[in-house]
């Protein structure tokens, strides 16, 4: 026969800490924000340092050279930027073969 | 809908930790939250798939953030279906930083007083007083200074209160204090009051010296995330009050 006893709560045994229940912030109503404005400032924070991060996949990746069985050396081009620029577009025109390849068509037309 | 985003460009300031103590105390509150993970790791993310696989309730919405530019789509697919949108950003200087900020009404940066840590707290502040003069809006912001000490203040940490003090830039009266508890969250897929309710019946019957032992650091650790969740409520309706 019950006399009446219960278990102690948990609650009252080991009370939560004294903490006031959390205020939340009233409602608001959303600002909108342009695109523009947000793609002007992404921009601005570029010049701070805060670029894309993100691995460009679809990237295009220029054609590896054929195997090397001649002899290799390198060659550091500067030189005006349209100049470099229209060597870039060969290559690309070319189905984006490495510039060395574009040089030789090129020196090849010309000799 | 309120956004709230934790940003510093240095890893391992305490992002994540702060945002979780945050989207937990909010969500016992009763407000409806969606949490942006934007980080690779996705500590978020893993932490509420743990919680599926345990059978556990994830009690808010957690997103996966893919792609820079898909920031501003998710913050607008969610304003119906949230009332605090929380973003997780990754420690690195990306300009999903800035895509972040720019949809802000607050923009927390957690690091540990450490002179390094408050140089990459410092290009966050600058960020955010940036992006919000380019998109013509004041975007609240304050430093929130992590993992201190519970029992002192370091020198660090004075040295930093002087100087930010002295520049205007705001500094949260509430530090979140280096606890386990606050690992325990992740590394058990757990909320900190289930990690007390838990410890409450594994002491049950044990001596008050026991007992108190366990309970003290939790209790500690509950009345910390407490204090630091309204003092965001606060810093939100003072800016809201003042726009």
């Amino acid at each position: 026969m019950s006399l009446g006893f219960t278990p102690e709560d948990d609650d009252t045994t080991h009370p939560k800490p004294g903490t006031l229940p959390l205020r939340l912030a009233p409602d608001k109503a959303d600002a909108p924000v342009s695109k523009e404005a947000v793609l002007a400032a992404v921009k601005a924070g570029q010049g701070q340092g805060f670029v894309s991060r993100q691995v460009q996949v679809d990237a295009p990746r220029r054609k590896p050279g054929p195997r090397r069985t001649e002899p290799q050396d390198k060659l550091m081009l500067t030189g005006p930027k349209r100049v470099l620029e229209r060597l870039r577009e060969k290559a690309d025109s070319m189905g984006g073969v490495p510039y060395w390849q574009a040089l030789e068509a090129l020196l090849d037309r010309n000799s | 809908m309120y956004v709230i985003t934790f940003a510093n460009p240095k890893g391992g300031s305490g992002k994540t930790t702060s945002a979780m103590l945050l989207a937990e105390q909010i969500h016992h509150a009763g407000g409806r939250v969606v949490v942006l993970d934007c980080d690779p790791n996705q500590n978020i993310v893993q932490w509420g798939a743990a919680r599926e696989k345990g059978a556990l309730d994830v009690p808010f919405i957690i997103v996966p953030v893919p792609a820079e530019d898909a920031l501003m789509d998710i913050v607008d697919a969610y304003r119906d279906q949230a009332d605090y949108l929380i973003i997780d950003l990754e420690g690195t200087a990306s300009q999903t930083v800035t895509y972040a900020i720019s949809q802000s009404d607050l923009v927390l940066v957690p690091f540990e007083p450490s002179p390094m840590e408050a140089r990459q707290a410092a290009r966050a502040i600058q960020l955010v007083r940036n992006t919000g003069r380019m998109i013509g809006r004041k975007i609240g912001h304050a430093l929130l200074l992590t993992r201190t000490n519970a029992a002192f203040q370091t020198t660090d940490e004075k040295e930093l209160r002087k100087e930010t003090d002295g520049n205007n830039v705001p500094v949260m009266g509430t530090a979140i204090v280096r606890r386990a508890a606050y690992t325990r969250i992740f590394r058990e897929g757990a909320m900190l009051t289930e990690l007390r309710d838990q410890a409450v019946a594994e002491v049950a019957g044990s001596t008050p010296s026991h007992q108190e032992r366990i309970l003290k650091p939790l209790d500690a650790a509950l009345q910390n995330a407490a204090a630091f969740a309204q003092e965001v409520m606060d810093l939100l309706t003072d800016k809201e009050a003042t726009t």
